[in-house]
């Protein structure tokens, strides 16, 4: 990818596990890519189509979606519904023509540090790899910048 | 002030038209009466909240005495409550206006034909050259997204592709169409309403159609009064499939279908462009399908209470009075003729409530391709 390329990327962290795995990476000082911005769900079962593709409207170049392991959810079968509702996602995305390892599902629990770290390292770098998204087009840097992000803004054009 | 606002004063505050608003039967807080009196006392005031549950299913206007035009003034003002930050409560199925805003994007190549070329209906026959134009709207998103109400308006496409078929036609379905924009603009969003508007355009004017045929009546309105109005393109008919079967039904060798139904006038058929007999000329051509009309018809007819903007408990109670009307005609089959009002319809029969009644619902060109011999 072109050289200057900074990804935005998108992290729906569930409260319980992904969230507090993130957290684990940071005070055990690992250090990863800070290439993304978490917004922090109650649950990855929150997480429904609006959300990732309102991501892509407001400029995303990838969004990653993370919850509980299965079995492990706090609200039972959340990240069940969850992994129900990305599909539609994905198959809307696709069909919008964007590629579809922009969008990524996974669990990480409150113990799984050092994974998350890694798993945004990976993640981050398949975006630049990728390139700006396709449906970023007509919004610039500075637009980006100034959106409050995760705030449930209404986006003008996008 | 706008001709709109002008049109206003004309108001005589006798409320005809909230006494019949669908919506605010259930939601007090729409008053269309309360809306145009404010409107014509202060002009630029917010309309609140309310403004964003109107279904601009123009009962409204067919009420009053006035002829205020109610349903028209909503969009402007919706454009200023967005100017003035005020939001909408979008709901989930907000999505289908986030799909929309991303198809007005220019680097945008979408994927939207793959139920045409799986293969899974092999008998529809296309040819991308032909000067008949078969425009499938949102309909491939929705099968995707309301997948899990068991929701199929491709149905209705695949329907009308069987149609034009019969009349010896195929027609070209294009897989860089991009939305209509109808919401955009009912919603006050006029800056992606253009970006939509402009491509399709653009697109009209390299296929030259001789005729577009729609299953949405959303698209056929928006394409009739604002594309050709505005832009004069496609400068060609724009038919609804049912107003096409209603024309040549003698052209066409449909068999005998037993079986009672009641129809759902779609208030962007109905009331926005006063098309009540087609659809039903269209039904009549079914031999032995035996249509009964619900108490509530034509211009009085009820509304799906579709609104992506404000969907909520009122909607469900709207849908559920239809449904319950549809029942009690004794019809064993719901038929509508717009793509939005089977998902709406749909969305009311999901989960358990016993209160909604549990009526087949199907679209029309899919129930007179049903009716085709040899399909």
């Amino acid at each position: 990818m072109s050289a200057g390329f900074d990804p935005r990327v998108v992290v729906f962290a569930c409260n319980w596990c992904s969230y507090a795995g993130a957290d684990t990476a940071g005070s055990s000082r690992i250090a990863h890519n800070p290439g993304f911005r978490v917004i922090r769900t109650m649950c990855s079962g929150r997480v429904n189509t609006v959300h990732v593709l309102r991501a892509f409207q407001m400029g995303a170049d990838g969004v990653l979606v993370s919850g509980c392991h299965i079995g492990d959810c706090h609200y039972i079968f959340g990240n069940h519904w969850a992994i129900k509702q990305l599909d539609v996602t994905k198959e809307m995305l696709r069909m919008l023509g964007l590629e579809e390892n922009r969008v990524r599902l996974e669990w990480v629990s409150a113990a799984e540090g050092p994974r998350w770290a890694a798993l945004i390292d990976e993640f981050v770098d398949q975006i630049t790899e990728l390139g700006p998204s396709p449906l970023r087009s007509v919004v610039n840097d500075e637009e980006f910048a100034a959106q409050p992000v995760g705030a449930g803004t209404e986006v003008s054009d996008t | 002030m706008t001709t709109a606002t002008m049109e206003v004063l004309r108001c005589l505050d006798c409320g005809k038209c909230t006494s019949t608003c669908p919506v605010a039967r259930y939601n007090h807080t729409l008053s269309p009466r309360r809306l145009m009196r404010r409107l014509g006392e202060s002009p630029s005031a917010s309309a609140g909240q309310a403004v964003w549950a109107c279904l601009t299913c123009m009962r409204c206007d067919i009420a009053c005495p006035q002829e205020v035009p109610i349903s028209p003034s909503v969009p402007p003002l919706r454009r200023r409550s967005r100017e003035q930050g005020e939001k909408p409560s979008f709901t989930r199925c907000s999505a289908i206006d986030s799909v929309a805003v991303l198809q007005s994007k220019a680097d945008v190549s979408q994927q939207r034909l793959d139920w045409l070329t799986s293969g899974e209906d092999d008998d529809l026959r296309v040819d991308p050259e032909s000067k008949v134009m078969l425009w499938t709207g949102c309909t491939p998103y929705f099968d995707v997204f309301f997948a899990h109400n068991d929701v199929r308006t491709l149905d209705a496409v695949k329907g009308a592709i069987r149609i034009l078929n019969a009349l010896g036609i195929e027609p070209a379905v294009r897989g860089d169409e991009r939305c209509c924009g109808h919401d955009q603009l009912w919603s006050g969003d006029d800056d992606t309403f253009e970006k939509l508007a402009a491509m399709n355009v653009k697109m009209f004017e390299s296929a030259a159609p001789e005729l577009v045929v729609t299953v949405c009546p959303e698209c056929q309105v928006t394409l009739t009064n604002e594309y050709q109005r505005r832009f004069g393109q496609p400068g060609c008919e724009i038919k609804h499939v049912a107003e096409l079967v209603a024309e040549r039904k003698d052209e066409l060798k449909l068999s005998a279908q037993d079986m009672t139904v009641s129809f759902e006038d779609p208030c962007r058929l109905g009331r926005h462009q006063g098309k009540y007999d087609e659809p039903r000329a269209a039904l009549a051509a079914v031999p032995q399908l035996e249509l009964k009309e619900m108490p509530r018809s034509r211009l009085r007819a009820t509304c799906c209470a579709g609104n992506w903007l404000a969907c909520n408990q009122a909607s469900k109670r709207i849908q559920t009075d239809l449904l319950r009307a549809a029942v009690d005609t004794g019809g064993e089959m719901l038929v509508t003729a717009c793509p939005k009002c089977l998902i709406h319809l749909k969305c009311a029969q999901a989960g358990d409530d016993e209160a909604v009644p549990d009526i087949e619902i199907r679209d029309l060109a899919a129930v007179v391709a049903g009716a085709l011999d040899g399909v």
